[in-house]
């Protein structure tokens, strides 16, 4: 590991909730996309956001993620507020106890699957052997063994989605922001997916939170929020 | 993996070579203005037919050696896709390599040693070459940016400083551009030394040939710098989403 390194879990071990947004508004001229949103979400918990288009889904994601700051409201990771915090402290904090899959997975073309598994790891400060080996691992546990050296053209749909699974989690963090990670993809790979995703999350003990407009896929979660219009309309309701 | 350096690129070049030899001598007894003609064209040609070599070059040096994000994201893209760059850098290389002609030349007009008393036309070459290189040194960052807007976005989302992706664009734009820029401004000097041998006068060489090479140089940093407005925008999520879905 190279003397640069930065810590990748440098928060103490969470206790009460993990991440928390009370009274989000963000507008967009006119459009208000969070209305007033409260959310709570605790260590190792599936959250699901389901709503139509519009309803707000990727904004939440982002103000919370701490992408974007909030018009008013604050969003605290166990208990210490980042949405006041400046860009590179903000993005500190999102490459060292967040992961991100993104809607169309965006892995970087020209790289193989193993560089961009290991590309939060080489971005934290982890070395090139350590990082490439803990991709090939990562890989191996999504039944990826054999595709290290292919690129993202030369993937499945289905593949190039546990690719970016597989880099959301590497770095071990805390919360995986999952943006519509089906949509690209037909039923059955989507509902493979999104299990997979969820079996991820237990297994390294990390929270995620996963917005889709399909009702049926976030029934799996452990715990349902509808969103429309900014606002949280369905009540929570645990699975 | 075999190289992007297929016989042919170099196969063409020494053609060109062997054709403008042919061309300064056979020109030499009358008209001048020939040469002076054929060899930006070969310049350009040049730099179309080796730009890309020396491109994939880079990359694979990169690929070979990197240690972080930056060198691996950058010889990645060099080695996966030379021509990018090629686009808009061409005519800041003609810029320089038509300037050190001219460096080379100015004495010859003035008389040997009277170099470089004359101001004005030393000022005029700085900005003749200064200005188009600064210009497209500029372009084609900004095209290097804009292309890849969606997955610059993504990173940026992720937590990638922004210095690091300033660092791909540097690797991956600016040396290249150093290298191709260099190398014209070498070419020119010798272009300009053989056409006043032609005229029957010698060439003075000295620093000041270097000056278009040096002034093309600084434009293409002072560019990359300039990339940092935008990416730190591509990050900030303000403008339309930085990963794009619609
Ligand atoms: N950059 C922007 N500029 C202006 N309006 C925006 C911007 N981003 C989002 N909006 C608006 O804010 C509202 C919420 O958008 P958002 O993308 O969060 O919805 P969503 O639930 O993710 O929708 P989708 O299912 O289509 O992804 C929409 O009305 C949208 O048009
Ligand atoms: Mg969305």
């Amino acid at each position: 590991m190279s003397p640069a390194a930065e810590p990748l879990a440098s928060l103490p071990p969470p206790t009460g909730p993990l991440l928390t947004g009370r009274g989000l508004f963000k507008r967009y001229g006119r459009q208000h996309a969070l209305a007033g949103v409260d959310i709570t979400v605790k260590a190792g918990e599936a959250l699901g956001i389901v709503g139509p288009h519009g309803a707000g889904k990727t904004t939440l994601l982002h103000v919370l993620a701490a992408i974007q700051p909030p018009d008013s409201g604050e969003v605290a990771l166990q208990g210490h507020r980042i949405d006041r915090l400046g860009a590179a402290e903000r993005g500190k904090v999102r490459r060292r106890s967040f992961g991100f899959v993104f809607a169309r997975g965006k892995l970087v073309d020209e790289l193989t699957t193993e560089e961009n598994v290991a590309l939060p790891l080489l971005v934290s400060g982890v070395g090139r052997c350590r990082a490439l080996a803990e991709a090939r691992t990562r890989l191996e546990r999504l039944d990826l063994n054999g595709l290290e050296n292919r690129r993202p053209r030369e993937l499945s749909a289905g593949q190039a989605l546990r690719v970016t699974l597989a880099r959301a989690f590497v770095h071990g963090p805390r919360i995986v922001f999952a943006d519509e990670p089906a949509d690209a993809l037909d039923v059955r790979t989507g509902e493979e997916t999104v299990s997979t995703l969820l079996r991820a999350a237990r297994e390294d003990e990390s929270a995620v939170i996963i917005t889709t407009r399909d009702r049926d896929l976030v029934a799996r979660t452990g715990t349902t929020m509808e969103i429309r219009e900014g606002l949280i309309t369905g009540g929570v309701m645990a699975a | 993996m075999i190289p992007v350096a297929p016989v042919w690129r170099v196969a063409v070049l020494m053609g060109m070579a062997a054709l403008s030899g042919y061309g300064l001598l056979t020109t030499a007894d009358s008209d001048n203005t020939g040469v002076l003609l054929f060899a930006p064209a070969l310049t350009t040609l040049s730099v179309w037919l080796t730009g890309p070599w020396i491109a994939a070059t880079l990359g694979r040096l990169l690929i070979g050696r990197w240690h972080g994000p930056a060198a691996l994201l950058a010889g990645r893209r060099l080695y996966e896709n030379p021509d990018a760059p090629r686009r808009t850098s061409c005519d800041a290389v003609l810029a320089v390599f038509l300037g050190s002609v001219g460096m080379t030349l100015l004495p010859a007009c003035h008389g040997p040693g009277h170099f470089p008393g004359e101001w004005t036309e030393t000022v005029i070459i700085g900005v003749l070459v200064t200005a188009p290189a600064g210009w497209c040194a500029v372009a084609t960052v900004m095209t290097s940016v804009f292309d890849r807007r969606h997955v610059f976005g993504a990173l940026l989302a992720a937590g990638t400083p922004v210095r690091v992706l300033r660092r791909v664009v540097s690797m991956e734009v600016t040396v290249p551009a150093l290298i191709a820029m260099w190398g014209a401004g070498g070419g020119g000097v010798v272009i300009g030394a053989v056409v006043l041998r032609l005229l029957g006068a010698e060439a003075v060489f000295g620093g000041w040939m270097a000056a278009p090479a040096f002034l093309g140089s600084g434009a293409a940093v002072v560019a990359t710098a300039a990339c940092t407005p935008t990416l730190r925008r591509i990050g900030s999520g303000t403008q339309s989403w930085p990963y794009g879905h619609q």
